[in-house]
């Protein structure tokens, strides 16, 4: 699910999901000519707002989804056998 | 109490001066060339776009999808408590279609060739652009889609997370359906 999210190549269908980062930083950052703004370099991405604003969402994504798995069950949780020593 | 010993670290930020909006009293910290270069470097130690055979860190994509998840999102918190400090309150929700929320960005760089970065002005609306600069319509010729790319695709993600499975590719011409996990 993660792999969908960021479209790194194990996701399972790229060109239905992936391309969110990409595609939000360009859009975002609002060029209308040919170089790229300063989201598309990594190295200046974190100086403008709108790197915040869309990673708010991306980040919203996992959250709701690991709100929706199953909660763990008691045994894996749990070591067998397992004492804690007090020295 | 101890006395605290207090540091002053001079710095000399490339936005500083400017005031735009009230997202520049945070220039001290977005401007931080510290956590830039982390970010460049998590990057490229950890590219998104390599496969597992072609990446040159040991065990470079394994968990990569927790890992990017969890740089994200402490990034994030930190640049939350930061604007709480400032008075400033939560991280506003992006909304495509109403004009962007008041904070443009001018980044006062320039590229090699004497080019600025580009600037976005406060209050902008965002849509699509129709030309195409002689690219191909590939991925390159793409970018003048971004408004619609980009809203279908976070609809397919959300759609995927709420019910559960995800389309995936059998071959060219026939996607099949994958439940990946149930919905609690």
């Amino acid at each position: 699910m993660a792999d969908l999210i960021e479209s790194n190549p194990e996701s399972r269908n790229p060109q239905y999901y992936g391309g969110l980062q990409e595609y939000g930083r360009h859009l975002l950052g609002y060029s209308y000519q040919e170089d790229p703004s300063a989201l598309e370099h990594f190295e200046t991405s974190l100086r403008d707002p709108a790197f915040y604003l869309l990673y708010k969402k991306i980040v919203l994504f996992f959250q709701s989804y690991k709100a929706r798995l199953q909660p763990y069950a008691n045994n894996e949780l749990v070591y067998p056998g397992n004492r804690s020593f007090d020295s | 109490m101890n006395s605290l010993t207090g540091f002053t670290v001079p710095a000399n930020y490339s936005s500083y001066h400017h005031r735009v909006n009230p997202e520049q009293s945070l220039a001290y910290y977005t401007e931080d060339i510290g956590i830039n270069a982390l970010y460049f470097y998590y990057n490229l130690y950890y590219p998104f776009w390599l496969p597992e055979e072609q990446s040159y860190v040991i065990r470079a994509t394994e968990r990569r999808g927790e890992r990017y998840y969890f740089l994200h999102q402490q990034l994030l918190a930190r640049y939350y408590l930061e604007r709480l400090s400032n008075d400033l309150g939560e991280i506003p929700y992006l909304d495509y279609e109403q004009p962007l929320v008041g904070y443009g960005y001018q980044p006062s760089l320039r590229y090699p060739n004497g080019e600025d970065f580009p600037v976005r002005p406060n209050y902008v609306r965002l849509s699509d652009y129709f030309y195409n600069y002689g690219h191909k319509f590939s991925s390159e010729g793409r970018y003048g889609y971004s408004y619609t790319l980009v809203q279908a695709r976070e609809r397919r993600i959300r759609d995927a997370i709420d019910a559960g499975f995800i389309t995936t590719v059998r071959s060219p011409n026939f996607w099949t359906k994958q439940i990946f996990y149930k919905p609690f």
